[in-house]
């Protein structure tokens, strides 16, 4: 089964580059007939993660409009950009000023970024800014990420709409085992989504899950 | 009846109860001119164009999405909800756009100025603060690195003279000014085991003597100016623990903000993150302090009231702390100060005497150079320490 938008060369998964000759991140680039194409790294990403460890069903497709929360410097989000292409929109909410400083020059250049400062945990200060979208995709390492994830959901979510969402167990609880954290939290999501799939992304990412979802 | 009100970038909708649209008012055609009337709608008065849709609407009960002076809020509420779901027909039907690629397009520069102006006000003085004490933590650093540089180099030379002057900058000035051997009370020049190095080579030295002081006068005026910041941003919690102190408390939170924030609870341990991992872990102890161990209060206790020192400390600084982000003018920081210094002496006469017995002290010959070398070592490790919790803060934020 194929992934929208993401090609395979040899063990490598790549997205052809939307912005040929300028890279994101340190990512590797592959020439072919067919343009010029990112290798998406597993190491730094976790949505490249999830692809290596053999997630295909990624719920994205050219035009969609995606909620990115916790979209730091950009590193996946660029990916999931080459993707949607130029109709398709990423707002992508981040709260230290300190990424969003270097995501806006991405921003610049990929037009389908709209770089937001604001707290994922506080939609009614920037629900103004975003339509709804087709996919919530989270990843701010933070012990109620589950429940901001639902809230969002239900502000932000079209009908028919999916989530993504990657878990850190050390985030949520050090304490307690990474397996047992994760059974809470899909049970967590499990009241507001029915999971299609659930990833777990050991070794790429250490103790981490990752989950795939639709609302009931 | 009841009407519904909500903004987003191409303008402002009311609907009714129904969720139908009632009245719209689109914004000006201009990213500057539409970030501007976001944030006049942000504010908790009514703007200009929310008065003109108010006037629109005949409803006595209206609903904002966010707070606004007077009226009541929802949110979501139903209008937001509407806009959020039509946009495109909603930009389409009143001609603010022609296509789908013009809506994105407007959007993008809509916001991205927004969030650029919001991004020029996040640099506030708790940011430099940071700054600052890093780099004093960096120079500090770097003068001993090039100090042990030097005491090899010069050594050579003199090596009589590294062994009588302990001081960093000492020494340096030394080198700097004096240069050549010239006898001192205990040193005869005559007598020095050193190897004899022309002009050339000894110049060489000086020149990296001279880079030294540099460095450390501008860490004696970063200091100064981490004090005035400081007692700047806040002004009780400087009074209590002193400027350094404070900058490092800023820098591991964040922002003064966060700071104030924290329970006391939590700036008890600030800079003791990875003993606390280790505690929740299940093995170690729980950290008792973190950065304030390094206030006086509790390096002048004796250590079996160091723990309720700490608690105190941290309470005081929890308070503090929050009236100086919110500017309050009350000033508790001298008092305070002195209650804390009340404690100390009270904690002090309870310290058993056995304490000050055990080992006598027969080192005194090599006391200053031990007492160099442990403030030195104490240094390096704290910088370590630091050092690692800098890389983790990288590393979180690098994806
Ligand atoms: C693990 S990183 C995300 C990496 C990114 N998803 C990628 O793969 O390129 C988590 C990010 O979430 C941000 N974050 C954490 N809590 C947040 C919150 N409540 N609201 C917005 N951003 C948050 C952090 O500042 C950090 O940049």
């Amino acid at each position: 089964m194929a992934i929208t938008g993401v090609s395979q060369f040899g063990k490598e998964y790549c997205t052809k580059n939307m912005t040929p000759g300028k890279k994101v991140y340190d990512e590797k680039i592959i020439r072919r007939s067919g343009g010029e194409f990112r290798v998406w790294d597993p190491t730094k990403s976790k949505l490249g993660a999830a692809i290596y460890k053999g997630l295909r069903n990624v719920p994205i497709f050219n035009g969609m409009k995606i909620l990115y929360l916790g979209i730091s410097t950009g590193t996946t989000a660029s990916h999931l950009s080459d993707i949607i292409g130029a109709d398709g929109l990423i707002y992508g909410v981040e709260f230290s000023s300190r990424s969003v400083r270097d995501l806006v020059p991405l921003s610049k250049k990929r037009k389908n970024i709209i770089p937001i400062l604001g707290d994922a945990r506080t939609p009614e200060n920037w629900t103004h800014l975003i339509e709804k979208v087709d996919l919530i995709y989270e990843d701010v390492a933070q012990p109620d990420q589950s429940d901001i994830l639902i809230r969002n959901a239900k502000i932000f979510l079209k009908k028919g709409g999916s989530v993504m969402i990657a878990i850190k167990a050390r985030s949520i609880n050090v304490a307690t085992n990474p397996m047992e954290i994760f059974a809470n939290e899909r049970k967590k999501l499990e009241t507001y989504f029915t999971i299609s799939d659930a990833i777990n992304l050991n070794p790429l990412e250490k103790d981490h899950i990752f989950f795939v979802a639709k609302v009931k | 009846m009841t009407t519904y009100i909500a903004f987003c970038p191409i303008g402002i909708l009311a609907t009714n109860e129904q969720r139908k649209p009632v009245s719209f008012i689109a914004f000006p055609n201009n990213a500057k001119k539409r970030a501007d009337e976001i944030e006049n709608c942000l504010k908790k008065t009514i703007s200009d164009l929310e008065k003109k849709i108010i006037s629109q609407i005949k409803d006595k009960e209206i609903i904002f999405e966010i707070k606004k002076e007077g009226y009541s809020h929802e949110f979501p509420n139903m209008s937001g909800d509407y806009l959020r779901t039509n946009t495109a027909e909603i930009a389409r039907t009143n001609n603010i756009v022609k296509s789908k690629t013009e809506l994105n397009q407007l959007f993008h520069e809509t916001t991205t100025e927004l969030t650029v102006r919001k991004m020029r006000i996040s640099i506030g003085n708790d940011k430099l603060l940071m700054q600052a004490i890093n780099t004093t933590d960096e120079l500090t650093k770097q003068i001993n690195t090039m100090t042990m540089r030097i005491r090899e180099w010069y050594g050579y030379y003199f090596p009589e003279i590294i062994e009588r002057i302990n001081d960093n900058e000492k020494l340096a000035k030394y080198i700097s000014e004096t240069l050549y051997r010239t006898d001192i009370k205990g040193i005869d020049v005559e007598e020095s085991m050193g190897a004899n190095l022309a002009k050339e080579d000894l110049e060489e030295i000086q020149k990296y003597a001279k880079k030294i002081i540099i460095l450390a006068e501008e860490k004696r005026e970063l200091e100064k100016y981490i004090e005035k910041k400081s007692t700047q941003i806040a002004p009780n919690t400087t009074q209590i623990i002193g400027a350094p102190l404070v900058a490092r408390l800023i820098a591991h939170a964040g922002t003064l903000k966060k700071l104030a924030g924290f329970p006391s609870s939590t700036i008890q341990i600030i800079g003791a993150e990875k003993a606390l991992f280790r505690y929740l872990k299940g093995s170690g102890t729980s950290p008792k302090h973190g950065l304030i161990f390094q206030s006086t209060f509790i390096q002048r206790a004796p250590k079996q009231s160091r723990g309720k020192m700490a608690r105190t400390l941290a309470s005081k600084i929890s308070i503090a702390s929050k009236m100086d982000y919110y500017k309050s003018s009350d000033k508790v920081g001298a008092k305070y100060k002195t209650d804390l210094e009340e404690l100390l002496k009270k904690e002090i006469a309870k310290k058993p005497q056995h304490q000050h017995q055990g080992k006598p002290t027969f080192q005194h010959k090599n006391k200053g150079i031990n007492k160099n070398k442990q403030s030195f070592d104490n240094y390096n490790n704290k910088f370590k320490k630091n050092k690692k919790f800098g890389k983790k803060k990288f590393s979180q934020k690098k994806r």
